[in-house]
């Protein structure tokens, strides 16, 4: 029954999670918050990670019951995410690894989230949404590999979301995307914004532009509230993504879909999402915000599935690597 | 819509920095270390077993060790920063521990404005060389360097009494 322990800090949550046979034995997380209209550096973010992981990876053994002796295997992200959080994380991963003498497995983050989100929902071979901050992809297994069938051209969603909240100067506490959608509920009046769909993929750039331009002069002019603007993104954004996801399910003849990462929390995605399922006869799946969000824990059950499977990452390769294609990894832990 | 394998695997590049372009060439000629810039941080304090403050003499041109700032030029267009850090520890074992750790992140792809990092270790002694295009991606890049060595001193302080038993114990290979 091997424990694998995973650190997590690609982006401005830090993780410290362990697993065990598939179950979570701790999962503690703390979250990097910049204040209102501004976004997070990178050395900024890692400062704040090196101050705070020591204490998290105490808090996970205490919460665990276990002792550095009980775990069998260090995760850590290997990528994709920010350079500057990326390493610090990275270093202290090799460090414990080295000192107790375990061996060490990096994982791509985004199929950190897919078997988190397989683990917690059960769910067997679905079409998966990958949404959050940095990475926004339409994905499916084959052949020991997790395709992208669609993704995003250029920005995130979560990105497209977080920048808009800088405009609107809404709080990043617990999370910019978690305040508009607070505020999208009382929005009332539907804004038209720029639909974009380009087959399988996705473009936010430009909603962006066009929201950022017209923000303020709607605003001003009394034609709209910033709950209006709220509700009118997500709206937009959200048709988008479901429209993608649908015609990779139907591409693959998927009965199931499963989202995944930082925006997946967001009830009105999952409300969407579900209402095309229904209307396709498929199942929707979905996690909390424990495990929607970027977690440790999720790290682990990835490291744990590779540990399993064989897979060890020697020093000399466990560099990060900001750039890591979901499609990069080799899935021999699935049939 | 993207194949697999095309994936661009990079390097995490300058831990601080933008990571902008180029890449350090040669040291080309040492230049005196004598200004201040970057001994500053060459002063600050390795806290752990064993670990002294880094020393940094205003060292001359041919001083390459103990936390010396060379400025080199290559040709007329290209102008190297480089800082050395000599740092000791209470064992030959620590100081390759802490290399091992530090160097998979060391050489970045060559790519403009990334900073070089060289870690070699000798006896108990750990060297850190830092080569950069500019003042300002080696003070970033010290700041995080130091950085990273403060908290992996810690992880070795909390850990290494197990560490010590497991070893002594025989449970190491």
């Amino acid at each position: 029954m091997p424990a694998v322990l995973g650190f997590e800090g690609s982006a401005n949550k830090i993780g410290v999670g362990v697993v065990r046979d598939g179950k979570v034995l701790a999962n503690p997380r703390r979250t990097y918050v910049t204040p209102p209209g501004t976004g997070f550096l990178p050395g900024d973010t890692a400062r704040h990670h090196r101050a705070v992981i020591l204490d998290l990876l105490q808090e996970a053994l205490t919460e665990s019951g276990l002792t550095s002796q009980d775990i069998d295997c260090i995760a850590y992200t290997k990528g994709p995410g920010m350079g500057a959080p990326l390493v610090s994380v990275a270093v202290v991963a090799r460090t414990v690894a080295q000192l107790w003498n375990k061996p060490l497995v990096g994982v791509n983050h985004c199929i950190g989230h897919i078997e988190m989100g397989r683990l917690i929902t059960g769910a067997t071979s679905p079409t998966v949404l990958y949404v959050s901050g940095g990475n926004t992809q339409v994905i499916a297994y084959s052949e020991h590999r997790y395709r992208i069938f669609g993704e995003t051209i250029d920005i995130a969603v979560g990105n497209c979301l977080d920048r808009f909240a800088r405009v609107l100067k809404i709080s990043n506490d617990p999370s910019p995307g978690y305040n508009i959608e607070q505020m999208a509920k009382r929005g009332k009046k539907l804004v038209e914004l720029p639909y974009t769909v380009k087959g399988m993929d996705v473009s936010f750039s430009g909603i962006l532009s066009f929201i950022e331009d017209v923000a303020h002069r709607m605003l001003a002019t009394g034609e709209c509230t910033p709950e209006d603007l709220c509700f009118s993104l997500q709206e937009t954004v959200f048709a988008m993504l479901v429209e993608i996801t649908e015609r990779a399910m139907a591409h693959c003849g998927s009965q199931e879909a499963l989202i995944v990462g930082g925006v997946g929390c967001n009830v009105r995605l999952q409300e969407m999402m579900a209402t095309m399922c229904q209307e396709r006869g498929a199942r929707l799946f979905a996690t909390d915000e424990r495990f929607c969000i970027d977690n440790g824990a999720m790290i682990a059950q990835a490291g744990w599935e590779m540990f399993q499977a064989g897979h060890r990452t020697p020093l000399s390769d466990s560099g990060v690597t900001q750039r890591y294609r979901t499609d990069e990894v080799e899935v021999t832990w699935r049939d | 819509m993207r194949a697999a394998g095309q994936g661009t695997g990079g390097a995490a590049g300058d831990a601080d920095g933008p990571g902008g372009p180029g890449v350090p060439g040669g040291p080309g000629e040492a230049g005196a270390a004598g200004d201040g810039g970057p001994q500053g941080a060459g002063a600050a304090r390795a806290s752990g077993p064993g670990g002294g403050a880094p020393r940094v003499p205003r060292g001359s041109a041919a001083s390459a060790q103990n936390g010396s700032c060379q400025c080199g030029a290559r040709g007329a267009e290209r102008r190297l920063v480089q800082l050395n850090i000599t740092m000791p520890f209470s064992s030959p074992m620590e100081a390759e521990l802490v290399r091992r750790v530090l160097s998979p992140d060391a050489t970045p792809l060559p790519r403009p404005g990334a900073v070089l990092k060289d870690f070699t270790v000798s006896g108990n002694l750990l060297f850190i060389r830092l080569t950069a295009a500019d003042h300002r991606q080696l003070q970033l890049s010290i700041s995080s360097c130091l950085q990273q060595l403060s908290l992996l001193m810690w992880i070795v302080q909390c850990f290494l009494p197990v560490f010590l038993a497991l070893l002594h114990s025989g449970q190491r290979r």
